[in-house]
Order: structure tokens, then C-alpha cells, then sequence
């Protein structure tokens, strides 16, 4: 199988006081196609980010350096009218809010049927007889008559639903998920990602899922790479890293979590924060925060090194045990 | 009686639930009752300026005898005459009635052009911020420190005095207020996460000023070119009045007051129905715009 996106050595700055900081560094990560790649992380860990970068969605002032090879078509070189061509219809993106990622004055038939009339080139009543169609799809009852319905007359479930079908409308190749569950309520959390794992296999569409949540990566994802502080620390098939997870920052983040099984213990968090920006150490990022944490750690950065079968993970305690990859 | 409510509960829960939004609109109307009167009057001004011929009792620039006494003062309120005649034997409500074009004409035209020109600079002020914006803004500022109404004058002096000019300088001297206040709308619009979603989805910059942000932006637009139209019709019954707006025997509510301000005292029709037409006229325009305001506006919104 191939890869449908390949991200290589991504740097992504911000101008902050007329000087450039990097928010991601050395990100690398491939899809395949119709393959699920968890990107996990906490808050501002840079997965946002990540995702707007390869959509060419960051604002002018970020510097974006590396390569992002879409099917081998590297999207930091294209111009914006090709680029725009892609959004949409190649890749898609659902967003975290669905109260507010639907436009409210317009009717979702239309909205549904945008990008359709954008990319395919459909007339106008073409795409209103195929947001039907995909509003069918998503699950949502009565779709001849909730197609000319406004978004406020949505619940918050059924506007992902309504923001998946407008994500699908192209067939694209690979969905960028930005926390897409994290605003919906338990129940619907779940019916939502079977919605996406059932239409993703449909399609043999990639997906990028980016959350915080463990508990979704492993329902969701083929394979996971944990971020922390703007750097992949950890990355390999989801029951590779749940079983056997390397990276101290991965084994913080799972005993964080509580467990439903096995005798009742106190939850551990990560002790401290997540540097800054603007003062990142020079060594392991997260040293400061680490148990394990040795003096070669806060000066220098071990790199990624081999864990077991793809599976990455970048800490010096790797280093004495570290195996081929492939 | 009972059934009355019952059926109209079972109407009305049919209907909610099919609710668009032109009905929550009309429902949060019937709170705020003076929209109705500003629309009436604002209809009736419609009415009076496309039936002019037929409304009109006499052809408004006919220089009539018998409005003219012996002495050559006009002739008052009569059955010939209902609002009197002017200082040449006019017919005073003939020339009302068609004076209402001038006003309605000058009230929309001008307000569209400043409309245009506004919304346009402060939808790419807004949504492309730093350099571009500090430029447009500071035109803005300019724009707004000159006394709107003398800088008109010296305008159309300087044009020439007719309509068509009147227009353009109204036009193109009153779109400050709107830029500004559709940039600080897109500001706070571009914001949200379906901008965004609709750049992911494709769109070009174009089409996300125009049809994804400027339909967000469209209810303060409104209730700011309704207010626009009432300030128009006074600048250019103002422009009219100094003598430098549409020209006689052209009618105008401005130059019909100026006329009969020299014989106020003997003929106070002369300034007194074309005044008080240009106060309805302003009032109900005002009316209009301040319900559509409070209607707009997301406090008093009705769900």
C-alpha cells in the first residue's frame, strides 16, 4: 500500500516579538492509504498546527519548512489555485466545534453541496439531489426535508454529521479529523467515530485523527504518534504502544487515565508544564517533567530511535535497547 | 374558544419546528411595534414617488393664474389648491408629491453607492488586517474629519448643480461610517471556525468575503443603509435649500422650503407641508432602522 500523505521533517515557526520560534519541529509521519493515524498529544502540543500546515490553513506569518508529499506532490510548493483544488476535495477537514464550523445563514443543503459545485463542477439542483444523498449517509432521518433546514435547527451531533457529510462530499483520500468528538456528549462521541471508521472503509479513505483522547485512538486508529511540546516523542501501531508503550512521556500520559480494571490506585498525573515556546530546552523536551531523567537528557536530543516493528520512540533509554525497525 | 387555542397550539408546534428564519424575523417584528409605523411611512413614500402622475392633481411646474391673488401673493389652501400655491401660482401638493422622487431617488442612489464603496473597502480592511487595513482606515479617518455637509457644497459647486452630481457627491462622501462598522464586523465574523471550514473546503478569498462573511454581516448593513437613506434626504434637501441641489422648476422638499422661506409670513404653506414632509420622511426611515436594529440584534432575538 501506499502512502497517501507523507510529512518529512516538519518545521513550523511563529513570529513572536520580531523573533521566529518553532511550535513543531522534526515532525515526520506517513499515511497510508484508507489507514488510520491517531496524533495525540495535550493542549498546544502543536497537533492543531500540524493539521493546518498541511492544509496550508496557517496564517502568512508561520514559516513552514520540510516537505508534506501528498500522493508524492509536495503541498508547500503548490500555488494557491492548485492548492485550493486539493481542499475539499483531495483532503477534508472536520473541526472541533460543530456549533460554529457551519455557516448559519445558509441552508445546509447548500453548504453540503458547496464544494461539490466548487470541485465537480455540479449545478446547483445536481448538488442539492447529492446532499440528500450524503445526508442520507451520515444517518440523518428525513433528509429530502432537513436539506433545507439552517444549522441552528441542528443538535450539536447531528451538526458533525452534517460537517462529516460536507467532509465527504468529494470522496476525498484523506480526512483531517481535528478533535471531532471532543465537543459531543459520550454517547454520541461514539456514534460519530462509527460513522467515520464506516465511511472511511467505504471510501478506503486515510484518516489524520487529531486527539487528546487515548480512549478514541484506540477504538479509531491503526497507528498513533504521540506528540509533546511541538516534537513526535513516540510513534507505532496503536496495540504496539498501548501494550508495550517506551517513551516516559507515553507511560505519563496512560497512567493518567484511569483504569476501569484490576485493583483501584491513585491517578498519576505528569508533574509541571509543558515548556514554553520561547524557552525550549535544549536537550529532550520533556526532561523537566520526566522520572526518568538522566544528565545527558538536558543536553542533548536523542532522536527518534527503534522500539520495535514501526514503532519509534525518542528517549535515551532507547538508546542501550534500541532494534531495527523494519 | 378552548378548540381555538387547541388548533392554534397544533398549528403553531407544526410550524416551529419548520421555522426559517424569515419567520423568526417576522415573529420578533410584533415586539417591536414602531417598525410597523417607520415601514408605512416609508411605503407610502414609495407609493407617492412611483404614482406621482396619478397622485398629483396638476402638472407641478405649471405656473397656474389663479393661484396668485391680485397683488401677486400666492393663493392658500383651497379645493384647486389643497396645500396652497407658491409664489409663481405652483400647485404646493403637486409639487410635493413629485418632490418625493428627489428624495427617494437621492435617499437610495446615494445611500448604494456609499453603501458599495463602504462595504467593499471594509470587507478587505477587516479581513486582511495590518498594512492594507491601517491604509483604508486612515482614508477613512480623513473621510470622517470633513463636515460631511460643506464638503458636499463645495462639491457640487464645483460639478456643477444637478442631480446626478448631488448623487455623487452624497455618494461618495458618506461611506466612512460604513466601512468602519463592517470592518469591525468582519473582525469579529472572520473568526469563526466556518471561515475556516470553508477555506479547508476550497473556497477562494473572494468567495469567502462575499458569500460566506458579508451574508453574516448583512443585519447591521441594513439597519446602518436605513439610517443612511434618512441622512441623505436631509443633505440633499439641505444642498437643495442653499440652492446648490436640484435646480428649479425642478421640485425638491429643499428648494420648496428655500422658496418659501422669503414669504413665511404672509404664506407659511409655502415652507410648512414640503417641512413637514421631509420630517416624516426622515422619521420614518428613522423608525425603520432603529426596530431593524433592535429586531438584529441578538439580545432581543426570538427563538
Amino acid at each position: 500500500m501506499s502512502n497517501v500523505l507523507e510529512v518529512k521533517d516538519l518545521e513550523i515557526q511563529f513570529e513572536i516579538d520580531e523573533k521566529y520560534y518553532s511550535a513543531v519541529k522534526d515532525v515526520s509521519f506517513y499515511i497510508r492509504e484508507g489507514e488510520t493515524l491517531g496524533l495525540v498529544g495535550e493542549s498546544g502540543c502543536g497537533k492543531s498546527v500540524t493539521s493546518l500546515s498541511i492544509m496550508r490553513l496557517l496564517q502568512d506569518t508561520a514559516k513552514v519548512s520540510g516537505a508534506i508529499l501528498y500522493n508524492g506532490e509536495n503541498l508547500l510548493e503548490l500555488g494557491p489555485a492548485k492548492m485550493r483544488g486539493i481542499r475539499g476535495n483531495e483532503i477534508s477537514m472536520i473541526f472541533q466545534e460543530p456549533m460554529t464550523s457551519l455557516n448559519p445563514v445558509h441552508r445546509i443543503g447548500r453548504q453540503i453541496g458547496e464544494s461539490l459545485m466548487l470541485h465537480k463542477g455540479l449545478s446547483a439542483s445536481e448538488a442539492r439531489l447529492e446532499a440528500i444523498e450524503l445526508l442520507r449517509k451520515v444517518g440523518i432521518p428525513r433528509p429530502d426535508e432537513v436539506v433545507d433546514d439552517y444549522p441552528h435547527q441542528f443538535s450539536g451531533g447531528m451538526r458533525q454529521r452534517v460537517m462529516i457529510a460536507i467532509a465527504m462530499a468529494c470522496q476525498p483520500k484523506l480526512l483531517i479529523a481535528d478533535e471531532p468528538t471532543t465537543a459531543l456528549d459520550v454517547t454520541i462521541q461514539a456514534q460519530i467515530l462509527d460513522l467515520m471508521r464506516k465511511l472511511a472503509a467505504e471510501n478506503n479513505m486515510a484518516i489524520l485523527l487529531i486527539t487528546h483522547d487515548l480512549g478514541v485512538v484506540a477504538e479509531m486508529c491503526d497507528r498513533v504518534a504521540v506528540m509533546y511540546a511541538g516534537k513526535i516523542m513516540e510513534q507505532g501501531p496503536v496495540r504496539e504502544v498501548f501494550r508495550n508503550p517506551q517513551n516516559p512521556y507515553t507511560i505519563g500520559l496512560m497512567n493518567s487515565i484511569p483504569k476501569l480494571e484490576g485493583p483501584r490506585m491513585r491517578l498519576q498525573p505528569i508533574e509541571g508544564n509543558v515548556p514554553s515556546v520561547r524557552n525550549m530546552p535544549q536537550g529532550c523536551r520533556f526532561a523537566a517533567r520526566c522520572p526518568y531523567v538522566m544528565d545527558i537528557c538536558r543536553e542533548q536530543d536523542p532522536g527518534l530511535l527503534g522500539a520495535g516493528p514501526e514503532h519509534i520512540s525518542r528517549c535515551w533509554l532507547q538508546a542501550d535497547r534500541e532494534v531495527q525497525t523494519q | 374558544m378552548s378548540v381555538q387555542n387547541a388548533s392554534a397550539a397544533i398549528g403553531g408546534a407544526s410550524k416551529s419546528q419548520k421555522k426559517s428564519r424569515g419567520a423568526l424575523f417576522w415573529k420578533s417584528v410584533r415586539k417591536f411595534p414602531m417598525v410597523y409605523v417607520g415601514g408605512l411611512i416609508v411605503f407610502l413614500l414609495v407609493i407617492c414617488a412611483v404614482f406621482a402622475p396619478v397622485l398629483a392633481l396638476h402638472n407641478p411646474i405649471t405656473q397656474y393664474q389663479n393661484g396668485l391673488h391680485m397683488d401677486g401673493t400666492p393663493v392658500g389652501p383651497s379645493k384647486f389648491f389643497p396645500f396652497g400655491a407658491d409664489d409663481v401660482g405652483r400647485d404646493v401638493y403637486s409639487r410635493l408629491i413629485y418632490g418625493s422622487r428627489v428624495s427617494l431617488i437621492v435617499g437610495f442612489v446615494a445611500t448604494a453607492i456609499s453603501l458599495l464603496i463602504g462595504t467593499t473597502l471594509g470587507l478587505i480592511s477587516g479581513y486582511f488586517g495590518g498594512f492594507i487595513d491601517t491604509v483604508i482606515m486612515r482614508i477613512t479617518d480623513t473621510i470622517l474629519a470633513f463636515p460631511f455637509l460643506l464638503f458636499a457644497l463645495a462639491l457640487v459647486t464645483i460639478l456643477g448643480s444637478s442631480l446626478t452630481n448631488v448623487l455623487i457627491a452624497i455618494g461618495i462622501l458618506g461611506w466612512g461610517v460604513m466601512a468602519r462598522v463592517v470592518r469591525g464586523q468582519v473582525l469579529s465574523v472572520k473568526e469563526f471556525e466556518y471561515v475556516q471550514a470553508a477555506r479547508a473546503l476550497g473556497a477562494s478569498t473572494p468567495r469567502i468575503l462575499f458569500r460566506v462573511i458579508l451574508p453574516n454581516i448583512l443585519g447591521p448593513i441594513i439597519v446602518l443603509a436605513t439610517l443612511a437613506v434618512s441622512q441623505n434626504i436631509l443633505v440633499e434637501a439641505g444642498l437643495s435649500f442653499l440652492g446648490v441641489g436640484v435646480q428649479p422648476p425642478t421640485p425638491s422638499w429643499g428648494n420648496m422650503i428655500y422658496a418659501g422661506v422669503q414669504d413665511y409670513q404672509f404664506a407659511p404653506w409655502l415652507m410648512v407641508y414640503p417641512g413637514v414632509a421631509l420630517l416624516l420622511a426622515v422619521l420614518g426611515f428613522n423608525l425603520l432602522g432603529d426596530g431593524l436594529r433592535d429586531i438584529l440584534d441578538p439580545r432581543n432575538a426570538t427563538h
